[in-house]
Parts: C-alpha cells; structure tokens; sequence
C-alpha cells in the first residue's frame, strides 16, 4: 500500500457534540456526512455539532464506521447491523433522524424514515400523536368533520400500541 | 436551523423530516392521518406532496390494480395478489363504465354519457360535471366517444368528448373539459372519423388514443389521438399487418409509451403476442416497428394490456389470468366475466371541486340520480 495514502486515511477529525462531548474520528469515515464534508473541504478539523447530543452521537459515529469500511464480503454483516441499529424506541429513532438530517447523511435518513414510516403504518391516528408527541390543535368539531369526510378510510382495525 | 427543541427530554422533528417520513405511506395511511393535527393535514394536502407521492409511488407494485369491469362486479385487483377482489364504494348508484384511468383519477360516465364523473377510489373523492355545451341535433343519429387524460404542463386532467353524425357532415365535433377551468370549450378539427366508443384505449402522458374500427371495413382500423396540450385531435394508421382478420390488436400504455398489443393466430403452432411502437414521435410523424414478440404456447381468446408489461388473458370463456410475458408466471384473477379492463395506480390527487363519495347506504340520497335531476 502506498504511503500517501496511509497518512491519508490517518487525517482525523474531532466532532463536538451539543452537550460538548469530543469524539476523534478518522476524516475519511466523517466525510460520509455532507455537512462534515463541506467543513473538511474548508479547512476545518473540529467539527462543532451543536445540534447532536451525544447519545446519538455515538451511535451515528459506530454507523458511519461501519458503513466505512463496506466491501462486498461484509454485505450480510452491514445488514445485521443496520437492523439492529434502528431496533430501538420512537424517541430514540426521532433523535437519529434529526441528526441524519443535520448532518446529511442520506443513506441513514433513508433508513431512518423508512422504519419510521414502516412502524407507524397500520397505527391509528391517536397512536400516531402520541408517538411524536404531537398535541391535536383541532377543536372535536373539526376533528369529527374530518373523519367523516374520510370515513372509508378509517374502516377496519387499527394498532393502537405505541410501539 | 433547529432540527429538534429538546422539550424535557421529547424532540419535536423538523417538519422536512416529517415530510420525508409520510411520503413513504400508502394513501390509506395518509387520508387517516390527516387528522392528527393541522399541520399534518396541510402538509399532505400540499400539491407537491401529492405529486412526490404520486412518482414514488408510480413505481411500487404494492400501489397498482387493475380496475375491472364485470358482469357481476366492479373492483380493484391487487397486481401483488391477483385473487384478491377489492369492492369499490362507487360515488353514485347508477349503471356507469369507466371512461379511463390515469394518475388515481378515474373518469366515468352514465350509459347515455350524458353525466360525466371523476372520482378518486383511493381518497373516496368525487366530482360531477357540468353539463356540456353542444347538444346533439334531435333529428340526426349521432354517436358520443369519450377519453380521458392528463397533461402535465398544465397540470390539468381533461375529458374529451367526440360526437359523430352517423351520416354526412359536420367532421367530428370535439369538446374539453379542463379541469383546472372547470368548463368545456369547443376544439377545432378537421378530422372525420366514425367512432362510437364510451372509454379510451390508452392514455399516455399528454396524449389518449382511440381504436377506431369501422364495422364494415375492418381494414380501416386506425388510430385516433388527441394531444391533450396543442388540443389537436388527429389520426394515426395502424400498421397493415395488424388489420388482417388473423390479428388483434389494442392500444396500450406500455411503461408509459403508446405501443400496440397485437395477437396472431395465423399459424396454429405459434401463438405470439406482439408490441409495436412508433419510433420517433408519439404524434404520428414516426414510423410502428415491431419491437417484442413472445410466444406464448397456448392460445387466448381475448388479451388486455397493462402499463407494467402483464397482461389479462382468456384462453377459456370467463377464466381470465394475469400472465407476465417476461417471466411467463401465470396467476389467476380473483374475477370471471371481464368486460373491460384498466390500469389503476393509487394516488392523492385531487382536483377542484372533489367533495366525499356519500356512503353506500345514502347512495341513494345524494347520490347519482338527484344530481342529475339538479343539472336538468
């Protein structure tokens, strides 16, 4: 292996998290994230991110790393872990997202979104407000006439588990 | 920018993020959805949500049907799952048949096509509308043809309505309604063409086609098409080979291009269907090439095309099947005694005017019949 790249891949970055945390990590593993690249092709080597707490953090640090180092013998590998990554709470996928986001990691938004949209299909309108959070601003008149407008699609069971 | 407020430990997402999630979901998912709060609610109804949607999911199987007419019943088959029969809740109790379908939008029209309707199954959204201008000359035998379709420029879906004296001039009377004008105005052509026919044989972005067969002389076969957006309507010819009685052919919106769908049963060992297409140009000024053959090895009685390359079968009376040309997979269809088949994708999209299909049992009561005792 040629020496230039190694000292290449050795260039190291340090991310801050918004509770200001320091995490060293290598450029070529950082520069997954749009928003790091864009830094890093400016001249920055510390990177404050002062919309990522560090929860999610380190867990998009250990995605980034393993998504790195992909070939094609590790396809099988990735997959494991990307399912296990998003196995977690609404709350937690919620702070990975906003953080994919910010950072412009696309392949992790598309995954992040994906689950989301995958969990939250077959739940019921309350279920859904409940899982983001979400106060309902209209008045029971609005919310009725809503619904009969829509009855049709609110025939059949629904999953009310908040899960 | 703030992605998230930390509010004791719950964050609130960005609403692009929202966004991004609920493009993912089936329209089911999103009419219920709508009532989780006002911003929610906007955010689906906005027009570039709806059109985002649309193109995801024009290319999710899970979102296509095929919208069957029979003598027994109307309904959706999943293209995922062909047995199955999803019944439609119609906007109205009348006879009706469907005119064309495109983008989720399907248009319909009463036995006389008289009352013309579009109507989106998927959000249970209807719209009637107004009464044409030209009315027919009491006197003189006269035939209506309709078509349906879309132009993306505009963005605006448009009913074609073609009336025909069955003797002597005029030249066809052509009349559109524009959705985004919410009336219909009279087209100029030159063209005279003998159709009678109450639904389109493909609709094309930009353009629908008719098969037009004169009865007497079933070698005139061609094509009529209008451009939805010059509003030229104009004929193309059929390829002479496929106006021989040992073919039949229909007009199909094949991956999103007009093509014919041509079967010949001139040599008893080779049962084949056929695509051809125009090369260069859609409007007429190309020339058909025949572009796919597929031998079948077996022989049907009537064929459909759909847009994704399937196609719907008979080869014994009333048991049709879905069969891929490609992969040659047969599967059979949750319907017998098919009279018309079309193309349906599920879609958000909504027109001016759309107001809720009423329910069944009030069919009756806001249905059909009492608008139209309203447009007399």
């Amino acid at each position: 292996m040629a020496s230039t790249t190694e000292t290449k891949q050795k260039k190291m970055l340090i991310l801050k998290s918004a509770d200001n945390d320091e995490f060293e990590i290598e450029e070529s593993v950082g520069v997954q994230s749009e928003t790091i690249k864009n830094l890093v092709e400016d001249g920055f080597t510390f990177v404050p991110l002062p919309n990522v707490y560090t929860k999610a953090l380190i867990k998009i640090i250990d995605y980034l790393k393993k998504h790195a180092n992909k070939t094609d013998s590790n396809d099988e590998e990735i997959k494991t872990f990307d399912k296990d990554f998003v196995n977690t709470t609404f709350d937690d996928l919620f702070e990975l997202v906003s953080a994919a986001n910010y950072l412009h990691i696309s392949c992790l938004m598309n995954m992040l979104c994906q689950t989301i949209a995958d969990r939250i299909k077959d739940k019921s309108p309350e279920a859904v407000r409940k899982i983001f959070h979400i106060n309902c601003d209209y008045t029971p008149e609005e919310e009725a006439k809503i619904r009969k407008a829509n009855a049709q699609a609110f025939e059949g069971q629904f999953d009310e588990s908040l899960d | 920018m703030q992605n998230v407020r930390q509010n004791s430990n719950i964050s609130v997402l960005a609403e692009e993020i929202i966004g991004n999630i609920l493009l993912r979901l089936p329209v089911k998912t999103l009419v219920q959805l709508k009532c989780v709060c006002k911003l929610w609610c906007a955010l689906i109804s906005t027009p570039w949500f709806i059109s985002v949607h649309l193109k995801r999911f024009s290319s999710d199987p899970d979102a296509h049907y095929i919208l069957v007419q029979s003598t027994e019943i109307n309904g959706l088959i999943p293209i995922r799952n062909p047995s199955c029969l999803i019944k439609l809740t119609e906007p109205y109790k009348a006879d009706y048949s469907v005119v064309g379908s495109i983008n989720g939008l399907v248009c319909l029209n009463d036995r006389y096509s008289k009352l013309i309707c579009l109507w989106n199954p998927s959000i249970h959204q209807f719209k009637m509308l107004p009464m044409h201008n030209i009315k027919l000359q009491k006197t003189r035998k006269c035939y209506v043809s309709l078509g349906f379709g879309y132009e993306q420029n505009s963005d605006d879906y448009k009913v074609m309505r073609i009336l025909n004296y069955y003797k002597g001039t005029p030249l066809n009377i052509v009349e559109v309604y524009s959705t985004k004008l919410e009336s219909w105005r009279k087209v100029k052509t030159d063209v005279h063409l003998n159709m009678n026919t109450c639904s389109c044989d493909a609709i094309v972005e930009g353009f629908t086609y008719w098969v037009v067969r004169n009865t007497n002389e079933p070698r005139k076969a061609v094509l009529a098409s209008f451009n939805l957006r010059s509003e030229m309507f104009s004929v193309i010819p059929v390829p002479e080979v496929l106006v021989t009685e040992s073919h039949s052919f229909r007009a199909i919106n094949y991956h999103g291009s007009l093509a014919l769908l041509a079967y010949s049963s001139h040599n008893e060992f080779e049962k084949c269907l056929e695509i051809w297409m125009i090369e260069g140009g859609s409007c007429g000024e190309g020339v058909w090439q025949k572009k796919f053959t597929f031998g079948m090895g077996f022989k049907i009685s009537t064929h459909w095309g759909l847009t994704n390359g399937d196609i719907v079968v008979e080869n014994a009376p009333n048991t049709p099947f879905l069969f891929n040309l490609r992969t040659k997979q047969l599967r059979i269809m949750g319907t017998h005694f098919i009279h018309s088949v079309f193309y349906y994708t599920e879609s958000l999209v909504s027109i001016k005017g759309f107001k809720p299909c009423p329910f069944v049992n009030e069919g009756e009561k806001e249905g059909f019949n009492s608008i139209e005792e309203k447009e007399r």
